[in-house]
Order: structure tokens, then sequence, then C-alpha cells
């Protein structure tokens, strides 16, 4: 079996509305999938149904080749509402909740230190998690989501409320599962860090799966655009081959003006430039650019990213 | 079952390893303790009542009421209070002044302290009267001790003038008719020679004291339930908990380590019930012993423990998991006030019942109420004191593990769903959590 994760033709719903409706993505065995979307898509929601928490209303969803809730030994999570329980210690922490995965507890505490000690939380082992910071409490978390060895760990917005220290940190970690052949799925509103992870991308808005592919086919959705720096206009610039829009984004001195073009899907910037230049006009400067996720994630949701 | 243990066991810790579970641990049987011993302390440390008599009547009747102060005399019992001491008359006072002249006296004589009260005997002719003077916040209390062998006085008073003989009216004043109640069970001839007053009542008492220490160890567990879970609920810890373990296991685990919990409590208070008992025997006749000995075990025996229990975990299961499941919907306290208010008030019925209870056990009231599965736990420990037939134990078990194994079943599906949800719980949000279908 390839797939860690498998959804077809999931819903859920919630009196008169529709958290979920008809999703259906798969994830392969030691990818590193993003699972975006703007707040409200429905990514927690489906998260809760791939573990069982909750109950789908119509569809299919088999995690490790296993129904929801049946593989949860296998399966490490971290929710988006981190807790712990504040008046034990790391340590006691991370062994009890291993200890509720199967994992025995001498193992777990030998583990657990070994990940304390490489996350630089070695001397705070035996304080209580009330006594942590936000940023020690949370890789106590994910250390909690990983000692027992998962072959998936499903990651709720891992990266909100943490530094950009941490955050790089949290990255480097996710690249590490996977070079180990642990499945991650991962969901976040921040494109960045997808940006930087993933080879395969699942886009949520308004309950309804809006893409899924890899980042080179996310960003292919989006337009690519041109920057163009000059004595310019509109008129000029949309009869060029290839522009799609015109937006003038402000004087940029001396007479000229900062022009952003979107060009038409199968269009190449050089040819509107060598266009320009053939009909004389005032380009002072000029930028190609590559549509980035974030671009293309306004584009699939319909802008409604924050 | 490993998982069970684990969170039993992390819930059992939480609880024991605080200094607060050991100081509330003691104060129970610290408050009882200081609900009986004060008072006493309180009535022994009351002074010796010093009283003189000013016999005015003429009828010579001051030995009388000297023989009646002399009987309350201080005696050195911790459950009796200071007594009475007979003092002679004070200077200032005598037989051969009017009570008024006599009572303009004594304000000045009880203040200055010679005496702590005098009594003034007078006699209308065929009625004696007796003034009782005392100090400022001492009224009343020789009064109490001897009213009644002052109001013989008068009886005697009253015999001798219409003739009666001395004698006779003695015989009359202390005749008693033999009043005997019996039941068949307490009727059957017995070998173990204990009083039968004792017999009677010591299941009567031993079930009243086991009703209350049921309801105080549903109540006070139900409490620790749900005070944990909204300790969960708060610190975002149960959907941590809930993607390793099922709702039951949880709710089992939880449940399995407050019992354990309780059981650390009774240990405890068992062996200092144990070692204080085993003291207080010590200092007891040998024949007394014996007698609270025997009552006991004709009270209590396996089978009756074995339906204590039963009643136990029944009524731990029906409150404990609805109070965990409650806890689930909420972060504080305050927010499962509007289910835990009416609930309580609900508990607190079969309490309110305790009183009547401990006269007439066998009241039909008492009967039915005992049969609604919510009241059950609490009333049937009460009941079992008396020969009950097969079907009442049979029967209230039965409507009792039906309504517990409905709450566990609702309270798994209202569980998960207060876990993963937020919002104010109302007993709208219950009731449609426990009709909607729980996933598997």
């Amino acid at each position: 079996m390839d797939n860690a994760l498998s959804l077809a033709g999931v819903s859920k719903r919630f009196g008169d509305f529709n958290a979920v409706s008809d999703l259906s993505f798969e994830v392969k065995r030691g990818a590193i999938c993003g699972f975006l979307g703007p707040n409200g898509a429905g990514k927690t929601t489906s998260v809760r149904m791939m573990l069982g928490l909750s109950e789908a209303t119509a569809g299919r969803i088999e995690v490790l080749g296993r129904a929801p809730g049946k593989a949860l030994e296998r399966i490490g999570f971290m929710p988006e509402e981190r807790g712990l329980y504040r008046k034990m210690t790391a340590i006691d922490v991370i062994v009890f909740l291993a200890g509720l995965k199967g994992v025995k507890a001498s193992v777990a505490r030998q583990r657990g230190k070994a990940m304390l000690e490489a996350q630089g939380l070695g001397p705070f082992m035996n304080k209580q998690i009330r006594a942590l910071s936000k940023g020690m409490s949370q890789k106590v978390q994910l250390i909690s989501c990983l000692v027992h060895e998962p072959e998936l760990v499903i990651l709720d917005e891992p990266f909100s409320g943490l530094d950009p220290v941490n955050q790089q940190g949290l990255e480097a970690v996710i690249r590490d599962l996977a070079k180990r052949g642990t499945t991650v799925l991962f969901s976040t509103h921040v494109m960045q860090h997808a940006e930087r992870l993933c080879e395969q991308v699942v886009l949520l808005a308004k309950g309804r799966k809006v893409f899924e592919g890899t980042l080179k086919e996310a960003r292919a959705a989006a337009p690519r655009s041109l920057d163009l720096e000059g004595a310019l206009n509109a008129a000029d610039l949309l009869a060029l081959p290839g522009i799609a829009t015109a937006a003038d984004m402000g004087e940029a001195g001396e007479g000229a003006h900062l022009w952003q073009c979107h060009l038409q899907k199968g269009h190449a910037a050089h040819e509107a430039l060598k266009e320009a230049f053939l009909r004389g006009l005032d380009v002072r400067r000029f930028e190609a650019k590559e549509p980035s996720l974030h671009d293309a994630f306004i584009v699939l949701t319909g802008g409604e990213h924050e | 079952m490993n998982k069970t243990f684990l969170i039993a066991r992390r819930e059992y810790l939480a609880f024991v390893r605080t200094v607060g579970f050991w100081l509330s641990l003691f104060t129970l049987p610290l408050i009882i303790g200081c609900s009986i011993f004060i008072p006493i302390l309180m009535r022994h440390s009351a002074p010796v009542e010093t009283v003189a008599v000013l016999d005015l009547s003429g009828d010579h009747i001051a030995g009388a009421v000297a023989d009646a102060i002399r009987a309350h005399a201080p005696k050195p019992g911790i459950f009796d209070d200071g007594g009475l001491e007979l003092a002679p008359l004070p200077a200032g006072v005598s037989v051969d002044m009017t009570v008024a002249e006599a009572e303009a006296k004594i304000p000045a004589i009880i203040a200055s302290g010679q005496v702590a009260s005098i009594i003034v005997a007078t006699d209308s002719g065929d009625k004696l009267h007796f003034r009782i003077w005392s100090a400022d916040g001492h009224k009343g209390r020789v009064g109490n001790a001897i009213e009644w062998d002052l109001h013989g006085l008068q009886y005697y008073k009253l015999a001798r003038l219409n003739g009666v003989d001395h004698g006779l009216a003695h015989d009359m004043r202390e005749a008693r008719a033999d009043i005997v109640s019996l039941t068949p069970a307490s009727a059957a001839p017995k070998t173990d020679g204990l009083a039968a007053g004792m017999r009677d009542k010591a299941g009567q008492y031993i079930g009243i004291a086991i009703s209350y220490l049921t309801w105080i160890a549903i109540f006070s567990s139900s409490m620790i339930l749900l005070g944990s879970v909204i300790e969960e609920k708060a610190s975002k810890v149960l959907e941590v908990l809930l993607a390793s373990a099922s709702a039951e296991t949880l709710l089992i685990g939880k449940v399995l380590g407050v019992a354990a919990v309780l059981l650390t409590v009774w240990g405890l208070w068992g062996l200092t019930a144990f070692a204080l008992g085993s003291y207080g025997f010590s200092a007891m006749p040998p024949e007394k012993v014996h007698e609270i000995m025997v009552a006991l075990s004709g009270v209590i025996s396996v089978g009756h423990i074995a339906l204590l229990l039963a009643y136990f975990i029944g009524g731990y299961l029906m409150f404990g998991v609805f109070f965990a499941a409650v806890g689930a919907f909420c972060e504080t306290q305050k927010d499962a006030q509007a289910i835990v208010g009416p609930m309580t008030m609900i508990m607190m019925i079969p309490m309110l019942t305790m009183q009547v209870a401990f006269t007439s056990p066998d009241l039909p009231a008492l009967q039915y109420m005992s049969w609604f599965p919510l009241f059950t736990p609490f009333l049937m420990p009460l009941r079992l004191a008396q020969p009950l037939p097969w079907y009442e134990v049979a029967g209230t078990l039965a409507g009792m593990g039906v309504v517990a194994l409905i709450m566990v079943a609702v309270g798994r599906r209202a569980f998960r769903a207060g876990a993963l949800t937020g919002g104010k719980l109302t007993w709208g949000t219950l009731l449609r959590v426990a009709t909607q279908k729980a996933p598997d």
C-alpha cells in the first residue's frame, strides 16, 4: 500500500452548515503534504475526521490502510490548540503520552530524554510544564507527538505561536522526519512554510478542495507577472501581447510609474517586453516574476487569504 | 486495558501527590470529631454552680431542696457538665426575713461572688414557689438541673394535703407501665446476650451512616471528576488524549483513578477508625466491647457488603460519568453551574428524607423513592438494614443498572462532543448530544 492517507468524497455537516464538502485526496507514504486553506476552511474538521475524533457525514477515509481511529498508535498528532498537563514535568508528560501510544515507560523515558536534549531542553526535563515558556512547551508537545516514532504525523497549524527561530527548527524536524520515511501532513494558512517543505499541497476553501498537486502545479495555476517602470500608461501596456492586467503601483521618480502586469496563461514575459521595446515605450526597468504559492493561493481560494 | 490503567494511574497520582489532598483527607474526620468533642469539652468546662437555699416556706423543705442539689453534684465523667454544689446560706439573708427583704439583699450578695445562685422557697398554702436567683449569664442552669425534683416537692405536698400516705405517693410518682416493642426478628431467641434495643437499632444506625457515607463519597468523587475534566479541557489536553485513546477508555480510566483515590481515603479513614476504635475498646469493659462486636457482626454480612458496594458502584457510575461528561464542555466551574446545580439538588433530595427515615425506615414514601434510580444508591443502604423481599433488591439494582448504562453510553458521547467543542453548555446541548449517533 503506497498511501498513508486516503480520503474519498468526504463531507462533514453540522446542522445546515457544510464544514467539509466532497473532499478527496491521497498522501503517499514518506511525503510531506501541506494541507492549506484560510481560517475556517475546514482543515481542523478534516484532521479530526482523519483521526476518528469526529465522524464523516459522508465519504470514506483510510489512514495507514485502516479506518480512522483504528491506527492511533501509529499516528502522531499535534492539535492546533496545544495542551499539556501543567503540573506534570516535561519528561513525565512525554512518557505518559507515549504510554498511551503503546511505548514502554523505560523506552519512552530514554527517547524523551534524548529528544529533549536535542531540542536544548535537557536542563528543563524535570521542570513542570507551567514553569516552561510557551516555545518550550510547544517543543515538549512536538516531542510528545513524535516519541513513539509514528508512521504518520499530523500537525495542525504547527507554526502558529512560534518565533522565527523556532519555526526554522520545526521545519528542520519535519524534513528530518520525511528523510526517515515518516509521512507528514501539516495544516497551515502561512504559505511560506508549505513552499519550503512540501512536495504536495492540498488547498481547501469554504470546505471544498480547490487544488491538489505539486508546488509547481500550484504555482502554474497563478498568472506570472511582469513589473515595468517608466513613463507608461495602461492602454499602451494592455496593447502588448500576453498582458492581461496592468495596475499602477505608484510613482517611481522622474515622471516614471511602477506598473504591475499579470500575464495571460501560456504567454511569456519576453514576448511583451520585446514588443514594448519595438514600439519604443519608455521602459526604464523591468522584472519578470514567477508566481509564489501565496499568489496561487490567492487565485485558487478566490482571494480569501488573510 | 493498559491505556485505561495509565489514565487511571495518572489521575490517581495527580490527586494523591498534592498537599491539598492530604490536608483535605483528614478534614471530614476532623470536622466530625470536632462537632462531637467540642460541645462535650465546652460542657465539661462549665464551672460548678454554688447554690444556697433560703427556705421562707415555713414548711421545712430546705432539706429536700438541698438533697436535690446534692444529687447534681459534679461528676468526673467527660460527658457531664460542671454540676451543682450546696453552699451555706450567705450572710445578709436569713429565714426570718420576708421575701421582699431577702430579695432586696440578694442581688448584692450574688454580685459579691459569695454564691452563684440562691433559691428562695415560699409556700402560698397549696402551692410551693421557688424563685431562683442567679448571676447574670447563669439564668436557668439551676432550674434546668433540679426542675423535676422541685415539681416532686409540690407533688408530695399535694398528696400530704389530701391525706395520701407519703410512701404511696412516692410509689405513684415512680410508677411506670412495662412497655416492650417487639418485631418477629427481635423476639426470636438470641444467644448473643445483646440488649434488645441495641440489636434492633444497630442496623438502622449503620444503615443511616452508610447512606450518608455513600452520598458523601459519590458527591465528592463526582465533583473530583468534574474538576479534573474541566482542568483538562481548559488546558487543551483532552483533544491530545482523544487522539491516543477512545472516549470510553478516557472515561473509564478517569472513573477508576478517582475510585482509587476514594479507596485511599477510605483505607486511611478505616485505619484511623481502627486505631481509635482499638484505643476506645481498650478503655471499655470487655462485655461492652463484646456487645458492640456482636451487634456489628449481626448487621454486616458479606452479602450485605456486596449489596452496598453494588449500590455504590451504580451511583458512582450514574453521577460520576454524568459530571465528567459535563466537565468536557466547560473550561471553568462556573460554566458547569447550569447543569451541576440542578443535579446537585436532585442528589440532595434523598438526604432530606434521612431524618424521617431514621425513625421510620419502612415508610411507603421512602420505599417508592428508593425505586427511583437516581435515589436508589442513597436510600437502599438505609432500607437494607431491615429484611427486604428479594424482588425489591433485584428491582432497584436492575433499575439503577439500566440508568447507569444509559449514563455511560450518553456520557461517552457527550464527553467526546464536549471535548471537541466550545460554547455555552445547556440541558439542550446535552440532550442533543445524547440523541445523536456516536462515531465508532
